[in-house]
């Protein structure tokens, strides 16, 4: 589905250019979930937003491909880019209350990003903005729309990011670290919700993250980064019980241990002994 | 006994909603009426410090008006007629005695009423603080979403360059420059004269360009325009700059922000996605204009006395050089009533354009 090689990236600094990500290779099967991981400052965001031509305008990219249903999103022109984004893949941000336009009521923002891609009328965007609603359990969506994003408590502007998101029916969704900004009780929610939007079908999931145990939970294949460059990568059993690179070792054992794990209650048996 | 609980309970949602709107209502009164009561307040004080302000001002207005070589008698009999031989609290109370009534006082020099004379003068000025404006808006925020859209890339180096080059000229000198090129090389532009060619008389009605656009009066409309193109365009161009500032500052933060991330990602045209990110930056360039609109009401006067132009700076400056206390006091209060009714207006607007505000 997306096939990213040889994505290399610079940032125009004072100090002259400063490589962001330098030959970054993974794929994205049809149907197949995969997790990005990394430190913070390891390329994770930048990667996509490379792909999506999300780079802010002293960023570029100066080589390699991503290759998405048959074009090369680098090389795309803006019609072309403007065409994939929000249409053929779904992007779903990190903070829904910075994503979302504060001062629109969130109709008018369904009604934007339909109307980006083809022309509908108000009922028939009203229809499809509460079908797209109701699929991601908003309750009353009918208020929802009527209403501005302050309104909402963070899971539920984050529902209404995934819809929006989910809107035209895109084969593959990039998500931005979709549950950093919210309360951990709906963390898991939402990383539910999106998961069951993409499984079954040939929905592709391409999933940035620095929380292993997410990726582990909902990913299938993992990439794992460093510093601009990929590390390691594989199926999530392979990386993850036989971890080649130092790095991703590293990573695993960095991960606190679920307190009803064998791990932490033989830590704490051993403390309790000493 | 139960019963009644329950239907308490039911019944609550009724009443609720009503007093939900309510409340929402009383606020946005409460607010604007706390803003309101702040005008006349700021107004008191203003025309406190202007009182006093005055009283420092090198130069006695009787020696003025009499010259050098008057006598002390003679001094003392024009003092006594302008009433500056009262005690301080009494001319102070009087002074506010007769603004509360509206009345500014008489000017020491020309006899005309104060009031009078604003009437005269004030249009005058705000027909050219307006059109500098219109000019330096547009001009700044074309300047300043450029910059900000093409961060960092040439065109923002050269809208920079340009910024601060249009912010270190004086007006008055881009205003000689003006007058030098265009009048005395080219002789596209009129004498600098004032607002008319002097073959049409010296009668002026205020609010001249307004004026003749509304009643279709063309010749009037094209001669008056002409001769506004100079005035307006070095104070436009000077005052473009700060804008241009603001709005590349305001719109560079928006265009940054993750709403445009997504608005992107989300396959929004470029066009819609600048026009929200300027629609979320115009708090700070409505509230600019505000503040120039305040300054240049009597900042324009070094232009005003290039041209000619009989506005309210110029005015208010021969006043401060003769001393003309009763014009100083008349400018100040009047400016800065106009200048605090902007404020409010404009407050109020940026308030009612954001649905976040709660008006707590």
């Amino acid at each position: 589905m997306l096939t990213v090689s040889g994505l290399t990236t610079e940032f125009r600094t004072r100090k002259g250019p400063v490589r962001a990500i330098d030959d970054i290779g993974f794929e994205v099967p049809t149907g197949v979930a995969v997790g990005v991981v990394g430190e913070t400052g390891s390329g994770k965001s930048v990667t996509i937003r490379s792909v999506l031509g999300l780079l802010p305008a002293y960023g570029r990219v100066i080589g390699g491909r991503a290759e998405f249903e048959g074009q090369d999103l680098v090389t795309a022109s803006r019609k072309r880019l403007r065409h994939v984004r929000g249409n053929r893949i779904g992007f779903v941000a990190q903070n829904p209350f910075g994503a979302l336009n504060p001062v629109l009521r969130i109709e008018k923002q369904f009604a934007n990003v339909v109307r980006a891609h083809r022309k509908m009328s108000t009922s028939a965007v009203r229809e499809l903005a509460l079908r797209r609603l109701e699929s991601v359990q908003v309750p009353s969506p009918e208020r929802v729309l009527r209403g501005y994003a302050h309104e909402l408590s963070g899971g539920m502007a984050q529902r209404v990011v995934i819809a929006l998101a989910m809107l035209h029916d895109p084969p593959l969704v990039i998500a931005d670290e979709p549950t950093t900004a919210l309360d951990v009780t709906v963390q898991r929610q939402i990383l539910d919700l999106i998961a069951a939007q993409v499984a079954g079908g040939d929905r592709s999931l391409l999933l940035v993250t620095h929380d292993l145990g997410v990726v582990a939970q909902y990913c299938a294949h993992v990439v794992v980064m460093r510093s601009g460059q990929v590390v390691e990568q594989g199926p999530v059993a392979e990386v993850f019980t036989d971890p080649r690179h130092a790095y991703t070792r590293q990573l695993l054992a960095a991960v606190p241990p679920a307190p009803w794990s064998a791990a932490a209650k033989a830590e704490t048996t051993a403390e309790a002994a000493r | 006994m139960s019963d009644v609980s329950v239907k308490a309970e039911v019944s609550q949602p009724g009443p609720e909603a009503p007093k939900r709107g309510e409340r929402r209502r009383r606020p946005i009164l409460r607010y604007v009426l706390r803003r309101v009561v702040i005008v006349p307040i700021s107004l008191f004080v203003l025309g406190s410090v202007c009182f006093v302000l005055v009283l420092f001002i090198p130069g006695d207005p009787a020696v003025t008006i009499l010259g050098d070589f008057a006598t002390p008698e003679q001094v003392a009999l024009v003092n006594e007629q302008l009433g500056l031989d009262q005690p301080l609290w009494d001319r102070y109370v009087s002074f506010w005695g007769n603004l509360l009534q509206g009345d500014l006082g008489t000017s020491f020099f020309t006899n005309q009423p104060v009031l009078h004379e604003i009437a005269l003068f004030l249009p005058n000025t705000i027909e050219l603080v307006v059109l500098a404006l219109l000019v330096a808006v547009s001009l700044g925020l074309v300047i300043g979403v450029l910059g900000a859209y093409f961060a960092r890339r040439w065109p923002d180096r050269v809208m920079t360059g340009l910024t601060s080059g249009l912010q270190s000229v004086p007006d008055f000198f881009l205003a000689l420059v003006g007058i030098y090129v265009f009048f005395f090389l080219l002789g596209w532009a009129p004498a600098p004269i004032g607002r008319l060619p002097i073959e049409a008389g010296g009668q002026q009605t205020p609010f001249l360009i307004f004026g003749s656009l509304f009643s279709g009066d063309w010749t009037t409309l094209g001669q008056a325009l002409s001769h506004a193109a100079l005035p307006v365009m070095s104070l436009g161009l000077v005052y473009s700059s700060y804008f241009a500032k603001t709005a590349r500052g305001s719109m560079g933060t928006a265009l940054t922000t993750p709403q445009v991330e997504f608005a992107r990602a989300c396959g929004l045209r470029e066009r819609t996605v600048v026009r929200y990110a300027f629609l979320a930056s115009r708090t700070t360039v409505i509230t600019y204009i505000a503040i120039l609109f305040g300054s240049l009401l009597g900042g324009a006067a070094i232009v005003e006395r290039v041209f000619n132009w009989r506005g309210m700076g110029q005015w208010a400056l021969d006043g401060v050089l003769k001393v003309d206390v009763p014009i100083i006091q008349g400018f100040v209060v009047t400016a800065g009533l106009m200048t605090l009714t902007l404020f409010l207006v404009l407050d109020l607007v940026v308030l009612a354009l954001d649905p976040r505000v709660s008006y707590e």
